[in-house]
């Protein structure tokens, strides 16, 4: 990295000041904080699943005689997870806009974790459901106002996965988010 | 110099044996650099809660990948910056829908590029005076940091130092202060016509 050896008092007292540094709040700190008590000591690291956004209908081509732009209350993904070493799965969702401005979103994790969770978060709602045995799971009442939602899906035994940027299917009067 | 058991690579190695409270202090340390870069585009507050909020589990995400200590401000700014450029691009799109009155983070006139540097060139500096020893953190802190700024007579008193004494430490201070934020790295410090204001003497009550 580029750097000048030269730095004066005034640069340093200037920037001691830190005018332009900001705290965030004690509620998004204490978020970013609890992601620590998912480390996994057995595997003598993290669980980091690894998302990749196979398919996303707000992104695919408009069908035939449909006008570009048009915006689609209901919005399809598929996103694939692997970790490291072998894990892999598959989360499917769709997100239906519901007309009093929240979204319902449904899914299904493949293969699926028994007894696992889900919790869905935009702004600062959050709402949880359990999977069923098949994977499936349903989440309604999420509020619209966040172009994105972040998806956890946390397994009994702590694992968990972490859809940090689900777009949003599209709101009254705007277009869905990318 | 002798390694520190909290420097950066310590808490990734004990992040990656599941120590949770190595975690909870990379994220302190790091708290106002990732919160800070998204004021630079100038973000509404919800929106920098988003940026904060994708940055730390990305970070979680990539935490066992991270391969030098080193590389983990500056991996930080340039993810921060993505996330806070994507989200600002977003706004643009929708700022018509936008309430006049969305409570916005605090920014000045500075261009986004002086204020990215200038929060890269202040977050260096806070972890570099928080690297020092007593009594110059102390000191420094409470000539440059606190606000209002205490007499002299009462940093001397908290220091158990004579208020003659105060003057000549703070020089040997900032000279220590220099040299620990040139040794770490994550900016450039600041051009001299990057819009600088205060002067070298400390600010009194």
């Amino acid at each position: 990295m580029r750097r000048r050896k030269i730095v004066s008092d005034e640069d340093l007292i200037r920037d001691l000041n830190g005018r332009h540094l900001l705290e965030p709040s004690r509620r998004i700190l204490a978020e970013a904080i609890a992601l620590g008590g998912r480390l996994d000591p057995g595997r003598k690291g993290l669980v980091a699943w690894i998302a990749e956004l196979l398919f996303d209908s707000g992104l695919a081509p408009a069908t035939a005689g449909v006008r570009s732009g048009a915006a689609a209350s209901e919005r399809r993904l598929l996103y694939h997870c692997r970790t490291e070493t072998d894990g892999e799965a598959q989360v499917d969702l769709r997100l239906h806009a519901v007309a009093d401005g929240t979204v319902e979103m449904v899914g299904q994790l493949l293969p699926p974790w028994s007894g696992a969770s889900v919790e869905a978060k935009s702004g600062r709602a959050l709402r949880q459901a359990v999977l069923g045995v098949n994977g499936e799971f349903a989440v309604a009442g999420i509020p619209g106002g966040s172009d994105t939602i972040v998806l956890t899906i946390l397994a009994k035994d702590g694992n968990s996965i972490v859809l940090g940027g689900v777009p949003m299917p599209a709101r009254k009067g705007r277009p869905a988010s990318r | 110099m002798v390694k520190r058991r909290d420097d950066d690579g310590s808490l990734l190695a004990a992040c990656r044996t599941g120590d949770s409270a190595a975690w909870e202090t990379l994220i302190r340390r790091y708290r106002r650099l990732i919160y800070s870069v998204p004021s630079a585009y100038r973000l509404p507050v919800d929106q920098a809660d988003d940026v904060f909020q994708r940055v730390t589990i990305k970070l979680f995400e990539h935490v066992s990948r991270v391969r030098s200590a080193e590389t983990l401000p500056a991996w930080l700014l340039v993810t921060t910056r993505r996330e806070s450029r994507e989200i600002s691009r977003k706004e643009k799109r929708y700022a018509s829908f936008e309430d006049e009155d969305s409570e916005r983070l605090p920014a000045d006139s500075l261009d986004v590029a002086g204020r990215l540097d200038a929060v890269a060139r202040e977050h260096a500096v806070a972890l570099s005076l928080e690297r020092m020893g007593s009594p110059c953190r102390e000191l420094l802190t409470a000539l440059y940091v606190e606000d209002p700024t205490p007499p002299y007579d009462e940093i001397s008193r908290r220091l158990g130092r004579p208020i003659g004494s105060l003057g000549p430490t703070r020089s040997r201070c900032l000279e220590k202060l220099k040299s620990l934020y040139l040794e770490s790295g994550i900016s450039d410090p600041p051009a001299p016509s990057s819009g600088a204001t205060g002067g070298v003497g400390p600010r009194r009550s």
